[in-house]
């Protein structure tokens, strides 16, 4: 039997990391399920779902991994899900879910404190999971973007969010564009849409 | 698994361009309607078009708030309204129009179209008495629009459909000119229209359709001028290719998306879906016109040497890219130069760089005719007849679809300002060279077609 634990490194990014936390997972006969790694600034950092032995007890892989990662200056946090499920803390909702609907949610203008706050606050009233976050200020003009990509639960009104978000934001002279997940598959894939057959009434 | 789309999340590496669609059309069949009885025929169309087009009208703004792209314009094509008024008189044929009118006006949609006159080959009673009828329906409507096809490349040119039309044209000037001409504004001359759709101004949704049918036109002006835009401020130096390429790219895009909000209307109405126009055509935003467009790419000012180079290259894109990006994009992509809805074909006229003869030639490198041209209001039937019979030749001969709306504005001479608000604008009246002998198309008949 295996277990699944949910991990992230932080390291300054040199030359080796990568390898070196490979072997670190090999040496634990661990394996990775699903990873996600980007270097920010100068630093490198992994999201890791990755499996372990049963009977891997969970201080060990964060000692081991920790240890390989020295030279690095790494940091390593690990969580159990099966454990913060048991405390009560689930997800409210994933992209599996099958009703929720992938959006692009993207905004730009002058920055100003506050702004993910309140979209973050109104996406929340609607249960709108944000399953992906982008985002970047430019010093020489004070201006900001943010991409967001969230899983809308079916059901909610996306033409009333966009008019909230709007009336939020744009009085402030911010941009705001909502995109609904198959107009980004429609202008970025060159295969033909799929084609339903119309119920001719 | 959650799905990464880092191109488009990453706001470093890309920017969306601004996606809209510029016409959704929903076409309705009235056939079935066809009575003696002119109330029992103006009531059933009252209801087909109230039953039909008002949940189109709602589908509209709910699918572009969910998808978060803009519909520029609603509009809604009734057919067959020539078949319809057939044995009808003229105060009937404007009881019929009133009655499309006050149904589109009740719906809020900003444009019906329908009214259409076929006479390529001959003119019959009822499509003479339709055509006479033209300038009181045009004066005491506002949404509708009245076309008539007077020419095909198999068929030839109807010369005398053509010398009436003169006549026509002059007239609903007049019958309007407490409002410049406007009537006129909204009268068509087509030469081979499409036969399966979309419908080109005013004209037919197309034929061999069910009872509803869902077209769409791509608005690529945007997009288009936004991906040059980024490939200029990244290459100052690109070149044609390179820019060809980025055109063709962003007209996929923006066919792509009209194709896919059309076909969710059509799934959700219930409707067919038709096609996708995939012409280029300037759009109420600002910067969204072809001069402009043509300024980016180096053309100093539209009409001067280098503007149909320019237009062919464009013209080559968006064919290739609308085939490329629908199975269902119209068979012809056409570029839409309509002087009165582009601030930069306005300006190109105030400047004195473009004029009515250059217009006139850019029909063969994709320029859809002679469209929305305001010119002197003296102007004489015979001289806007002879205007739209060598439109309609030019269409004949190249086999390509052809519109010519020219408004001659009461009052005005060529040179002055004309302001109609609105979608259509300022424009500057058009000089236009005198007929200089009226003997040949008073000749009558037909020009045989070109095979």
């Amino acid at each position: 039997m295996a277990k699944q634990y949910v991990m992230s490194v932080m390291a300054v990014n040199r030359v080796g990391i990568l390898a070196a936390l490979a072997t670190a997972l090999d040496e634990l006969r661990g394996s990775f399920v699903d990873v996600s790694q980007a270097v920010m600034r100068q630093y490198f950092t992994m999201i890791i779902a990755a499996e372990f032995p049963d009977d891997r007890d969970p201080a060990v892989i964060v000692e081991h991994i920790q240890a390989v990662c020295r030279p690095f200056g790494g940091v390593v946090t690990l969580k159990d899900p099966e454990e913060d499920a048991a405390l009560g803390l689930k997800p409210l909702i994933s992209l599996e879910v099958e009703d929720s609907i992938p959006y692009l949610l993207r905004i730009t203008g002058k920055d100003r404190p506050g702004v993910l706050r309140r979209v973050a606050h109104r996406l929340a009233q609607d249960g709108i999971d944000v399953v992906d976050l982008y985002g970047i200020r430019h010093d020489d003009d004070n201006t900001f973007v943010t991409c967001l990509q969230l899983a809308v639960p079916g059901g909610v009104n996306v033409v009333s969010l966009q008019k909230d978000l709007a009336q939020m934001l744009g009085a402030e002279e911010l941009s705001v564009g909502l995109f609904h997940d198959h107009v980004l598959q429609a202008i970025s894939q060159p295969e033909p849409q799929p084609v339903l057959r119309s119920r001719i009434a | 698994m959650p799905r990464r789309r880092v191109s488009f999340l990453d706001p470093n590496t890309a920017t969306l361009p601004p996606l809209e669609v510029r016409t959704v059309t929903l076409g309705i069949n009235a056939a079935d309607l066809a009575d003696r009885s002119l109330n029992r025929l103006c009531e059933g169309l009252y209801q087909r078009i109230l039953q039909r087009a008002q949940p189109f009208v709602q589908l509209c703004e709910t699918v572009s708030a969910e998808y978060g792209v803009p519909i520029l314009q609603r509009r809604v094509c009734v057919s067959p309204v020539d078949r319809l008024a057939e044995g009808h008189n003229t105060d009937d044929v404007l009881h019929i129009a009133k009655t499309l009118d006050g149904a589109a006006g009740h719906v809020r949609i900003d444009q019906i179209a329908g009214f259409l006159v076929r006479v390529q080959n001959g003119m019959s009673r009822g499509a003479r008495l339709m055509i006479e009828s033209l300038p009181s329906v045009l004066a005491h409507t506002d949404r509708v629009q009245a076309a008539v096809e007077a020419a095909g490349s198999s068929s030839g040119i109807n010369i005398d459909a053509v010398e009436l039309l003169g006549r026509i044209i002059q007239s609903t000037a007049q019958a309007t000119a407490d409002r410049d001409g406007i009537g006129a504004a909204k009268l068509s001359v087509l030469a081979n229209l499409p036969t399966e759709g979309p419908p080109l101004s005013g004209a037919l949704v197309g034929e061999g359709w069910g009872d509803l049918v869902v077209h769409v036109s791509m608005s690529a002006m945007g997009p288009i001028r936004h991906t040059l835009e980024q490939r200029l401020a990244q290459d100052p130096q690109a070149s044609l290719p390179t820019l060809a390429g980025d055109i063709k790219a962003a007209a996929f895009q923006a066919a792509r998306v009209a194709e896919l909000i059309g076909r969710e209307i059509a799934q959700r109405l219930g409707a067919e879906f038709g096609r996708v126009d995939v012409s280029l055509a300037p759009t109420i935003r600002p910067g969204q016109t072809i001069a402009e467009l043509l300024h980016v790419l180096g053309v100093s000012a539209f009409g001067s040497p280098g503007t149909a180079a320019a237009l062919a290259m464009i013209y080559s894109a968006i064919r290739s890219a609308g085939g490329f990006a629908s199975t269902d994009s119209a068979a012809e992509a056409n570029v839409l130069l309509p002087v009165l809805r582009d601030a930069g074909l306005v300006s190109a006229t105030e400047a004195g760089s473009l004029s009515l003869e250059y217009l006139e030639q850019l029909s063969a490198v994709g320029g859809l005719g002679l469209d929305l041209i305001p010119v002197p209001g003296d102007t004489d039937p015979q001289t806007l007849s002879s205007l739209i019979a060598d439109q309609l030749a030019m269409a004949v001969v190249t086999h390509r679809p052809t519109v010519v709306r020219l408004i001659p504005i009461p009052g005005k001479q060529a040179g002055d300002r004309v302001t109609f608000g609105r979608d259509l604008g300022d424009a500057i009246v058009l000089r236009v060279p005198k007929a200089a002998s009226s003997t040949f198309l008073n000749r009558g008949g037909r020009i045989p077609g070109v095979r």
